[in-house]
């Protein structure tokens, strides 16, 4: 049950009429709209920023906690009637709908709708405004949220009336998801982005920039088509294509900063879905390194996180990513891996679990059950259901596919993990006595020590690498097992490189900086 | 003479319209992959990498993406014979890869039921059995060439991560060979390094080639090194410094 709740609640709420407030709209509207169009036509990032992230959950709090901004015909008077601000009001006015109300299969239809129509002018290069990263990057996630939301919605047919169920027939073409990915993978193509991340000099440049355009041009497209790339991993994740998602995401490459990591919101989205696929094909090194990388950086941007209007889904976030660390450690016990502020953390949260995860049997199913169910991403059913049968439910469907491949992939590491405790015990130790502490027979036990090796060492099929996950090596000679536990040498060459890089951004921050209006300031603070 | 050009004739064009397929399941790749119409192309690719015993995963993962997008378009035998492909891969898991996407419900039928359960006997290394099962299921797998030696290749693969020497019967066992035939195989095998040895207590062992996995002190002490991808890392660094 837990896994079905949304964000935001599906079921049905108090219906609401295009028509309701339309009239007069509210001086403050007025002047917000007149201000954000004049300051997006004047190309004034920051004042566009500063009304987006402020002005507008300010009124949304004052007015409209439960009921919807004027519709877009009732604002379009002070603004022009300028089309491409109308469709970007509408995805405002839409995304409050989804946040805040019940969104009626209307409303999901004329947002999808909004949202071609904005896409289409983008991808014509019919824009030209500099719009903050962070709406940006909202919009890309917002396209995929409501999507994913309208596959839920679609698929609890039972909940659906008899006349929801004939427009969704009807309509089919909205929330498709051919359309989707199309949209996502044009955004890519037409921007170019993935030829600018290949060559370092544009990359570099891009990244220093923030993404935005200082030459009088758009960042729209630019920065539309890098995001597309993080929201093609998650769509690709929410189908199940583990290395589908990871293969869209490798030009981005997560494991340095760039653009994504400037804006909350996208980093962290990155790196669970990045660190999700990461355990799902047991790459666990990678995944436990994923999910320590963003841990920290949450808990070391805390208090400015805590000011974000998105603050309570990056707790869930937070919660979840922790779990599925746990899970990663508990598959590859290698706390080396994570940072002292992150395993304090992870001690008080899931300190009991990690102990339980080594045995084996249905108690420890359970735990993995529990923690995959929770810290698991909202998988869908893309397809359109079979209408001529009676309406089923099948909402839960993708969820339970998911969850049974995880679960039958860790039953069959569980002896490989209690073998693991045993060899860690031992320099040398026989086969025979090895089984008899398990309680075994020896060609039990050898194929116990094989499909330990086998799921410790990952084969890429595509370049035959391979990832090695366990800390423990042992090999076999005849009869008897030899074990050699890994010490691992630090890896100095590697601290050097971040602390370099972390410099040189210092660096360049301090460059940036008007020494000049630092000391004015603390002259008049003082 | 005729009959002759013509055979030949005919290959050499069977062998345009396969690189012409090729060509175009790359254009799909890298430019349809959430299209519907190129799904009779992907399935036609699917029968190729058959025929001519090659692999493509991107390909098969493309089009196992089409049928959950549109599950009235999905071709039984076309999945079946993606997974035994999937088997073939081992040690890489395309297989589970590929299970992740196909509907749960098609999980319980056949034949995906008994693939399912011998990708369960290979994951956890139960290679008797699986064998035993293997030759219930010629009708599903000897479709496919070369999934006997794909299947022995995974055996040897575990087997010489995790064994220096393996006793004889063993092996024998993981790639289901015995007498004249494995002798021959081990023969075949002794370019590469393998060696078949008696220990000091009479029992008959083939000692594999060392490597990294089974003889843990080869394995490189990498601190020292830095990977290319690491050092490019600085090259912005470098640059904006000599500006």
């Amino acid at each position: 049950m837990a896994y079905q709740r949304g964000r935001y609640e599906e079921d049905e709420g108090p219906a609401y009429g295009a028509s309701a407030s339309y009239g007069a709209v509210p001086d403050i509207v007025q002047s917000f709209v007149i201000y954000l169009y004049r300051h997006i036509r004047e190309k004034n990032v920051y004042e566009i920023h500063q009304m987006y992230e402020g002005s507008f959950n300010k009124i949304t709090e004052r007015m409209f906690k439960q009921s919807p901004w004027p519709v877009v015909d009732a604002i379009a008077p002070f603004v022009e009637n300028d089309h491409v601000f109308c469709l970007l009001y509408k995805e405002l006015y839409f995304r409050h709908v989804f946040a805040r109300l019940t969104p009626t299969l209307e409303q999901r239809m004329e947002s999808w709708d909004n949202y071609c129509t904005l896409f289409q002018i983008i991808l014509h290069g019919n824009v030209n405004m500099q719009l903050p990263n962070q709406w940006l990057w909202d919009m890309v996630d917002e396209f995929i949220y409501q999507f994913q939301s309208f596959c839920q919605y679609r698929a609890k047919m039972k909940a659906r009336s008899e006349e929801e169920l004939k427009q969704l027939r009807q309509y089919d073409q909205v929330w498709n998801v051919y359309g989707v990915l199309n949209y996502l993978q044009a955004l890519i193509d037409k921007s170019q982005i993935y030829a600018l991340l290949d060559n370092e000099t544009a990359r570099a440049a891009f990244t220093s920039a923030d993404g935005y355009d200082y030459q009088g041009g758009s960042n729209v497209l630019k920065v539309l088509g890098y995001f597309s790339i993080v929201g093609l991993l998650r769509v690709h994740i929410l189908l199940g294509d583990y290395h589908g998602g990871l293969k869209v995401l490798e030009p981005l490459d997560i494991s340095r900063p760039g653009v994504f990591t400037k804006v909350s919101g996208c980093h962290i989205t990155t790196m669970y879905y990045a660190g999700f696929a990461y355990l799902m094909i047991r790459r666990y090194v990678d995944a436990i390194k994923v999910f320590n990388a963003v841990l920290v950086y949450i808990a070391r941007t805390q208090t400015y996180l805590a000011q974000s209007p998105q603050y309570d889904q990056i707790t869930k976030k937070n919660e979840q990513l922790y779990a599925l660390l746990v899970t990663a450690l508990a598959l590859s016990p290698q706390n080396k891996l994570v940072e002292e502020t992150v395993s304090s953390q992870l001690r008080e949260k899931h300190g009991d679990k990690l102990q339980r995860l080594q045995g084996i049997g249905y108690e420890v199913d359970a735990i993995y059950d529990e923690l995959f169910s929770f810290a698991c991403p909202k998988f869908i059913t893309p397809s359109t259901p079979n209408w001529d049968e009676p309406p089923v439910n099948f909402n839960q469907d993708a969820y339970r596919l998911q969850l049974k491949i995880f679960l039958t992939d860790v039953r069959q590491q569980q002896r490989g993990q209690q073998i693991r405790s045993y060899l860690k015990l031992y320099t040398t130790i026989s086969v025979a006595k090895l089984a008899s502490f398990v309680g075994s027979d020896e060609a039990t036990v050898r194929s116990h020590l094989l499909t330990y090796k086998h799921k410790t060492h990952i084969v890429d099929s595509v370049d035959g690498s391979i990832y090695r996950t366990s800390d423990l090596d042992f090999y076999i000679e005849g009869d008897m097992i030899h074990v050699a536990e890994t010490k691992s040498n630090r890896r100095f060459g590697d601290f050097f490189v971040r602390n370099i890089v972390k410099f040189d951004d210092v660096v360049r921050d301090l460059e940036g900086v008007d020494i000049k209006e630092v000391l004015l300031y603390k002259k008049e603070a003082a | 003479m005729a009959s002759s050009t013509d055979h030949w004739g005919k290959r050499k064009q069977e062998a345009a319209e396969r690189q012409s397929l090729k060509g175009r399941v790359h254009q799909i790749l890298s430019h349809a992959q959430y299209n519907p119409d190129v799904l009779p192309d992907l399935e036609d690719y699917v029968q190729e990498q058959i025929v001519s015993e090659t692999y493509d995963l991107n390909a098969n993962l493309c089009l196992l993406r089409l049928y959950q997008f549109n599950p009235a378009s999905v071709n039984i035998h076309a999945v079946a014979r993606i997974l035994v492909k999937g088997l073939m891969a081992l040690p890489a898991l395309d297989f589970q890869l590929y299970m992740s996407l196909i509907p749960e419900r098609l999980h319980v039928e056949e034949p995906f039921a008994t693939l399912l359960n011998l990708d369960a006997l290979l994951e956890t290394a139960r290679f008797k059995e699986f064998w035993t099962e293997a030759a219930r299921n010629r009708d599903i797998l000897e479709v496919i060439p070369g999934f006997e030696a794909a299947m022995q290749r995974y055996a040897v693969h575990v087997l010489a991560m995790t064994y220096l020497r393996v006793p004889l019967p063993v092996l024998a066992e993981a790639i289901n060979m015995n007498g004249p035939l494995l002798d021959k195989y081990i023969g075949q095998q002794e370019r590469k390094g393998w060696e078949q040895l008696t220990t000091p207590e009479g029992k008959t062992v083939v000692k594999f080639p060392s490597s990294e996995y089974n003889t843990p002190s080869l394995r490189k002490i990498t601190s020292d090194n830095l990977p290319l991808e690491q050092i490019s890392k600085l090259l912005p660094v470098v640059e904006s410094t000599s500006l």
